[in-house]
């Protein structure tokens, strides 16, 4: 027997600071986004509200894909669904059918707003099974932590060169 | 990896408003968060707007550090680059005369005859088509091959894909997409951002998901890195070099642009050129000594 195969697409929402005069709360964030790498990496990585949740985020895809691709693309996405997803890292993992999982990477990329909240989608990584995406966002989150670790002793003057 | 179009706010000479400088910072520190450490600001003109020929210091306005403190970031080099929109090329008999003071120059052909005739007298290292709207002419392989045996690379840009919100002007641009990709075929591209606001950035592997879809071909994303770097290292050749052939630096060292003069303050002809009589002094007091 040929077992049903799937694809589990890893991907983290970054949520740049937005012009104040589009929103108000980001007034600070806008003007001290730039100061350093760190304070710039922790903006965009920053947890997100509750109204991001695996459901809108289904929807506003599920959106996109009929807006690009139309009723043959909307019909691939019969298996889509949100495994997991994390407010605080704000990174998540989405089950699609293997076959046509390019045009969900392509509809990901193209999304500007969830709930009216401008957001970036990446996708990091791409796989078949659930656990490697899993390692994959372990190690991820080390690496960025060592990043802004190394970023910050660098600021403080005991790091000279990197 | 590289973006060589990060759009200065302004067409023209007038001075940016704080919250403009903000936003290009914010563009510039959220391409370097997705590992994007060379950067080239793109300042876009008319060809009817007059240079300041007079006054060398204003011909580039893009003052690096007045935007963004590179020393923060390790690892981020801003370069400027200047692209001109050419409806008739014998207009621009001057364009020679610009072209050192600015690191990268480029053309936006609006006519098939302007595209042809820039191909064939101007020296520039990129030819960037304006997608979003209709093309008024058929780019033909023929016309595209030549740029590319020349070393020209073609650009696109991804932002008004993921910004624009009427679908009729999606449409164009995905058909421009189409016709730019059948006559390059998938050679010469170099993938730019263009993006006026931070929400546009998207890493290159994400985009080129997207353009995977349109027929572009997923194994060549190396080949777009290589020739960002190609257009780059061609547009710093000219420069800091001899006649644009010989160099005394390795590549690296090119594209180091931490030594140049970014306010144009000491120079008269093109900012960086007395740089490197400079670097070129040192060398041979280097020699004497061995």
């Amino acid at each position: 027997m040929v077992r049903l195969k799937q694809r589990y697409i890893l991907f983290e929402i970054l949520q740049p600071p937005q012009a104040p005069k589009e929103c108000h709360e980001d007034r600070d964030l806008f003007t001290t986004f730039a100061e350093s790498p760190s304070t710039g990496l922790l903006t965009l990585h920053r947890s997100s509200p509750s109204s991001i949740n695996p459901k809108a985020i289904t929807n506003s895809i599920k959106q996109h894909v009929q807006e690009y691709y139309g009723d043959f693309g909307a019909g691939f996405l019969m298996t889509l669904n949100v495994k997991y997803f994390n407010n605080k890292t704000s990174t998540g993992i989405i089950r699609c059918g293997n076959q046509n999982f390019q045009y969900v990477l392509g509809a990901m990329t193209l999304i500007n707003k969830i709930e009216s909240k401008p957001v970036i989608i990446r996708c990091t990584h791409v796989s078949g099974t659930i656990k490697k995406c899993e390692q994959f966002a372990s190690q991820k989150n080390r690496e960025l932590i060592r990043c802004i670790e190394v970023d910050q002793k660098r600021a403080r003057g005991k790091l000279h060169t990197i | 990896m590289y973006d060589l179009n990060v759009p200065w706010p302004r067409n023209n000479y007038e001075k940016l408003t704080d919250e403009q400088v903000v936003g290009l910072r914010n563009v510039i520190v959220t391409l370097y968060s997705l590992k994007v450490y060379k950067v080239a600001i793109n300042f876009e003109i008319d060809e009817s707007i007059r240079l300041p020929v007079n006054s060398p210091q204003e011909i580039n306005p893009i003052k690096v550090p007045e935007i963004i403190d590179v020393a923060k970031f390790p690892g981020l080099s801003v370069y400027t680059r200047l692209t001109v929109v050419v409806n008739d090329s014998s207009k621009l008999v001057s364009f020679n005369k610009f072209q050192n003071y600015f690191d990268l120059v480029a053309i936006k052909p609006v006519s098939e005859k302007a595209l042809q005739l820039s191909i064939i007298n101007l020296n520039i290292d990129l030819i960037s088509v304006a997608l979003s709207s209709r093309l008024n002419f058929y780019l033909k392989h023929k016309i595209v091959g030549q740029a590319i045996k020349k070393g020209v690379k073609f650009e696109i840009c991804y932002d008004s894909l993921i910004s624009s919100s009427s679908s009729m002007s999606r449409k164009h641009l995905i058909s421009n997409l189409i016709q730019l990709i059948r006559a390059t075929r998938s050679n010469g591209v170099v993938i730019a951002g263009g993006c006026t606001d931070a929400i546009n950035v998207r890493s290159l592997n994400n985009i080129v998901n997207f353009f995977e879809t349109l027929g572009l071909k997923r194994n060549k994303i190396n080949q777009f890195i290589e020739n960002s770097r190609y257009v780059l290292m061609n547009g710093r050749l000219r420069i800091n070099s001899y006649k644009q052939v010989i160099a005394l630096d390795d590549d690296d060292e090119l594209l180091d642009n931490s030594k140049d003069d970014p306010m144009g303050n000491s120079v008269v002809n093109g900012y960086k050129k007395q740089k490197r009589k400079g670097d070129a002094d040192e060398q041979t007091v280097k020699r004497t000594k061995i």
